[in-house]
Formats: C-alpha cells, sequence, structure tokens
C-alpha cells in the first residue's frame, strides 16, 4: 500500500477509533493528526502551529461576540419579550402558545443563533406555561426543540460563520442573507402543522392584548430585533465587516440590557462572560484542532478519494445530493454540529460545488438544515436533550411526538437542496 | 494532596479571569476601531493584530479550562452496557489521550516559542512568540489537569464562577 493510503487510513481510522472510545472530538482531532504527522514524518511544530493558525482570525472572532451579545440578551430577559410580541401577533388562534413557541424562536434566532440557547430560554418560560394551559407535555417539547432548530437558519448564526471558515471563506453577508426564506418557510411548516395538531386536540386559545399593551410591548421587543438589524444592516451595507457588526451588536445588548431593560444589575456580566467561556471552549477548540486535522485531510488528498467514490457510486446529480442529505442527517443524528461542520465541510464542499456546481452559499444553508434536523434527532441531539429536560419526558416520547415535525424539516430540506433560488434569491438581490 | 487542587483551583481563576477580561477587550477594541473609522476617519493599525492575539490566548486558556470542567463535547457510541461495565478503564483513557495532546501542545509550544523569539508581528511590534506563549501554559494545564483526573482529585465546579 502506497505510504499516503496508509496514512489516510490512520488519521481516519484512529480518529473513528478515539471516538467509539468516547475521547472528547476536539482531542480525539487532535491526537489522529498528530499519530498521522508522525507516521508521514511531519514536524508535529506544524500541526501545532495550524491549531494556532486555525483561531487566529480576524473573520472567526465574530464567533464570541455572537455568543456574547446572545448570552446578554437572554440573561437580560430578552426571552420574555419576545414571547410577549408572538403573543400579540399569534397568540389569539386555537393553539396560541404553540405559534407563539416557533415564531418566539424565530425573532430569537434573530439574536443569538445558537439553538441550545433557543430551547433553554424559550423553552424554559413556555414548556411549563403550556402545559399549565393544558398543553400535552411530549407535544410542547416537540414544538419548542423544532421551532428552536428553525432558529439556527434564521441569520446572524456563528453556525454559518464556522462554514464560512471552513469552505474558505464563503461571504458572511450572502449566507446571513441566504438563510431568510428557508429559515422563514421552515417557520411557517412547523406553525402550520402544530396549528393543525392544535386544531385536532382542540388545544386552547391564548390571550388578547389590548391597544396600549400592544405598543409597550411591541417596542419592548423590537429593541432587542434590533440587535438583528444592526448586523444584517451593517454587513449588507458594507459599513462594516461581519466581526466588526458581532461587536457593535454585544455593545448594542450590553447598553440595551443595563440601561434601559435594566432587570439585571451590571455585576451580572461576570456571570454572562464566565457563560459565554464555557460555550466558547468547546467551539474554539474545535475550530483550532480541527484546522490541523483539515490540514491533513488536504494533505493526503482525502477530499478528491470521497468525490471519486462518490461519482463510482453514481454521477446522477439528484441521487448524489439526495445520498449526500442522508449522509449528513446519518451524521448529524450522532454527532454535534459544529464539528461537524469543521470536519464534512472540507470532504463535501469539492464534490458538491466544484463537480455539482451548487453555489457555495446554497450547500451551507443546506448543510444548516440537515445538521439543525441533527439537533433534534436522537441519539444524540443537544437541543432534544434539553427540551426534554425542561419538559421532564423521557426522550423516546418527545421523539414520537416530533415525527410530524421531522416530515415537515425533511420537506423543507428538499426544497432548499433541489431549488437554489429558495437560498439564493435574497444574497443575489441585495449583496450580488 | 487536597493542596495540590486547592492552589490549581487558584490558578485556574486566575486565568479564568484573564480569559474574561480577554473576551470584553475584544468586544471594546473592535468597536473603537468601528468608531475611530467612521468618526475620525481614522481606523488603528494594530487593532486587528491585537484582537487575534487575544483570540489565541483566549481560546487556549478556554481550551484548558474545558479540559477541567469537563466541556468539551463527546459521543456516546459505545452500547451504554458496556460504557458502563468499562467506565472507569475509558475514562483513563481518554486522561491519558488529552495528557499526551496535551504534552505536543507544551513541547512544541516551548519550540515554537524558541523558533519565533526573535521576529517582531508587524503592526503592533509585539513580539511573535507572543501567539504562541498560550501553548505553553495551556499544555502545562492540561496535563496537570488529567494528572489530576487520573489521581481522582479533579472537581468540576458546575459554572459556580
Amino acid at each position: 500500500m502506497p505510504e499516503l493510503t496508509i496514512a489516510a487510513w490512520i488519521l481516519l481510522g484512529s480518529f473513528a477509533l478515539l471516538l467509539i472510545l468516547r475521547v472528547p472530538i476536539t482531542f480525539a482531532l487532535a491526537a489522529s493528526s498528530i499519530f498521522t504527522a508522525i507516521y508521514l514524518k511531519i514536524p508535529l511544530m506544524a500541526i501545532i502551529q495550524q491549531m494556532v493558525q486555525g483561531v487566529n482570525s480576524f473573520s472567526l472572532l465574530a464567533i464570541p461576540f455572537f455568543i456574547i451579545s446572545g448570552e446578554i440578551m437572554g440573561e437580560g430577559g430578552i426571552s420574555q419579550r419576545l414571547i410577549n410580541f408572538a403573543n400579540l401577533i399569534v397568540g389569539r388562534f386555537r393553539g396560541g402558545l404553540a405559534l407563539v413557541n416557533v415564531l418566539a424562536s424565530m425573532f430569537f434566532g434573530g439574536i443569538s443563533g445558537s439553538a441550545v440557547a433557543d430551547v433553554s430560554s424559550i423553552g424554559a418560560i413556555l414548556i411549563p406555561m403550556m402545559k399549565k394551559e393544558g398543553y400535552d407535555s411530549d407535544y410542547s417539547v416537540a414544538v419548542t426543540v423544532t421551532g428552536a432548530c428553525q432558529g439556527i437558519l434564521i441569520p446572524p448564526s456563528h453556525n454559518m460563520i464556522i462554514y464560512s471558515l471552513a469552505a474558505g471563506g464563503v461571504s458572511v453577508g450572502r449566507l446571513f442573507l441566504g438563510g431568510f426564506i428557508p429559515g422563514i418557510t421552515l417557520g411557517i411548516v412547523l406553525m402550520i402543522l402544530s396549528y393543525i395538531i392544535a386544531v385536532r386536540r382542540n388545544y386552547p386559545t391564548g390571550r388578547t392584548y389590548s391597544f396600549k399593551e400592544a405598543i409597550l410591548v411591541t417596542k419592548d421587543a423590537l429593541l432587542g430585533i434590533f440587535t438583528a438589524v444592526i448586523i444584517l444592516g451593517g454587513v449588507i451595507s458594507g459599513i462594516f465587516t461581519a466581526t466588526e457588526s458581532a461587536a457593535i451588536a454585544c455593545v448594542y445588548a450590553f447598553i440595551i440590557t443595563f440601561f434601559v431593560y435594566r432587570e439585571i444589575p451590571i455585576s451580572r456580566m461576570s456571570k454572562i462572560l464566565y457563560s459565554s467561556l464555557r460555550t466558547l471552549a468547546m467551539v474554539m477548540s474545535l475550530i483550532a484542532s480541527a484546522k490541523a486535522f483539515g490540514w491533513l485531510l488536504a494533505y493526503l488528498k482525502i477530499p478528491a478519494l470521497v468525490t471519486a467514490s462518490l461519482l463510482n457510486i453514481t454521477s446522477n446529480p439528484i441521487l448524489l445530493l439526495l445520498l449526500i442529505n442522508g449522509l449528513l442527517l446519518l451524521l448529524g443524528c450522532i454527532m454535534d454540529m459544529a464539528p461537524l461542520i469543521l470536519i464534512t465541510t472540507p470532504i463535501l464542499y469539492p464534490i458538491v460545488v466544484n463537480s455539482l456546481g451548487m453555489d457555495p452559499v446554497q450547500f451551507g444553508i443546506m448543510m444548516m438544515l440537515n445538521l439543525a434536523i441533527g439537533l433534534c434527532t436522537p441519539p444524540v441531539g443537544s437541543a432534544l436533550f434539553v427540551g426534554c429536560a425542561i419538559g421532564k419526558i423521557p426522550i423516546e416520547r418527545a421523539t414520537i411526538a416530533m415525527l410530524p415535525f421531522y416530515l415537515g424539516m425533511i420537506v423543507v430540506l428538499m426544497f432548499v437542496t433541489f431549488m437554489p433560488a429558495m437560498s439564493m434569491f435574497i444574497p443575489n438581490l441585495l449583496m450580488p | 494532596m487536597d493542596k495540590v487542587s486547592k492552589i490549581f483551583g487558584f490558578v485556574d481563576n486566575i486565568l479564568i479571569l484573564l480569559a474574561k477580561i480577554l473576551l470584553a477587550f475584544m468586544v471594546v477594541i473592535v468597536s473603537i476601531n468601528v468608531f475611530m473609522r467612521y468618526a475620525l476617519n481614522t481606523g488603528i493599525r494594530w487593532t486587528e493584530e491585537i484582537s487575534l492575539v487575544s483570540v489565541v490566548w483566549f481560546t487556549f486558556i478556554a481550551l484548558a479550562h474545558g479540559v477541567k470542567e469537563k466541556l468539551h463535547i463527546n459521543m456516546n457510541l459505545l452500547p451504554s452496557r458496556i460504557a458502563k461495565k468499562y467506565e472507569a478503564l475509558l475514562n483513563k483513557f481518554t486522561d491519558i489521550v488529552i495528557l499526551f495532546v496535551g504534552y505536543v501542545m507544551l513541547y512544541y509550544g516551548i519550540k515554537l516559542v524558541e523558533v519565533t523569539s526573535h521576529s517582531i508581528l508587524p503592526a503592533s511590534n509585539l513580539p511573535a512568540a507572543i501567539l504562541y506563549f498560550p501553548l505553553i501554559i495551556s499544555g502545562i494545564l492540561v496535563i496537570l489537569n488529567c494528572l489530576l483526573d487520573i489521581l481522582g482529585l479533579n472537581k468540576p465546579e458546575g459554572g459556580r464562577n
């Protein structure tokens, strides 16, 4: 066997083995890269240097900034305000709280972009509220979890920045814009599904608001949603880069939370920074070690090998895309979002973008949706786990209640995959 | 031995404080740079470089803290019956793998610092070695964390900070 083939087996084989033996993904990536480098007699200094280079990038700074602004807003009581606002719009219909749940997640996605943060903050308020009003708990959890995953497509989303880095610099602005129509479509599909179920089970309607209340609720929520406007407006108009807009969003979130909403004392910033750190510890370390791993993948020409063998199975583009979607869904069921973006993007990008001619933006959106579905499927679905913990129901029960929603998500995924206009229309219109 | 983990917790707390300051600092200098560019028509050239040094320091401090607090996600692919039976063994194995990575980070971190000690970063004139120095701190902490874990002395705080 040629040296490079053996090296490829060492890299992928030791990585898989370490994962099975429950080594954290970050260290499985680093260790398998180190083993491979030792075999190839590549100086280990180069591997370590790649790890540092992985995080030594200005566009990557947007990730900590988005996480911080999301944490500030979450801690400062934005969730309740978004819920109130959603309640004002859709609360009056049958199954009102379910619709409120999905819509509030859509707004929340415009601020945070983390599905887990979404479930834990929106879910913590709405799941107990829904149960009290007579909704079944499995239904409440299912709506919350699927609703939260839709937030990943709604810009801004730090996962899109991870993708943009892994894909070698796809425009973050175009990716953000690309998520709009798919995200809103998914939200509408989820709302229709929850409405149908709500009517059949005769769930209650929500409350109505007086005109005076309505003004107040709208003002409060719009102040928060304005974060998204700053980020998107800044990036689209070219006033600032994605990173700069994310920093400005942090400053804005800080001002709104501590000087306008004033629900928490400014000393809470220490806790907010610490919880950002806890989230970032995992994401940033992954980015560092995935850089070394990706460097070796490219060195060993593994993406080209995968492309060749996939094209060997079939050269029909429709079948290939279905195959790739299936693969991503399957991987999404067993692995978390950030590591999957980092590992699969360099491998699948050549075939999807170079061979099949899909736009990198559309591929990004397709991948986000695939992995978002993965966040709410067992056995590994962080959004699902959090939702079940809040709703105090076993994962199996939630999964069964989610079946109609999974179906809706897959249908939207097919549209995103085979209808380029869905992801490309707005970016081409606003940032050609 | 309890003293060791106490001293170690103290060091960890100081580094966490540093990491939190770095986070806030990055937000502030990037925002100030935007403000300067539009309000005063002059950007500061070294802000980008300084924020990059900060994010590298932050990442490697957070990486080591993540080892202590077990924040790095893993996968549960093993059937739970087997996983339960060999729980202790699997944890030791994970510790050894992380220890190995920590050792490589430390050893080659020192080498990288040596190699780059004579060059400077172009915009800020800081020594280029500053970019690789956190590898040494992180490597030491990761190794210590793993050793404490193997000896059963590590107690994750679960976000009490």
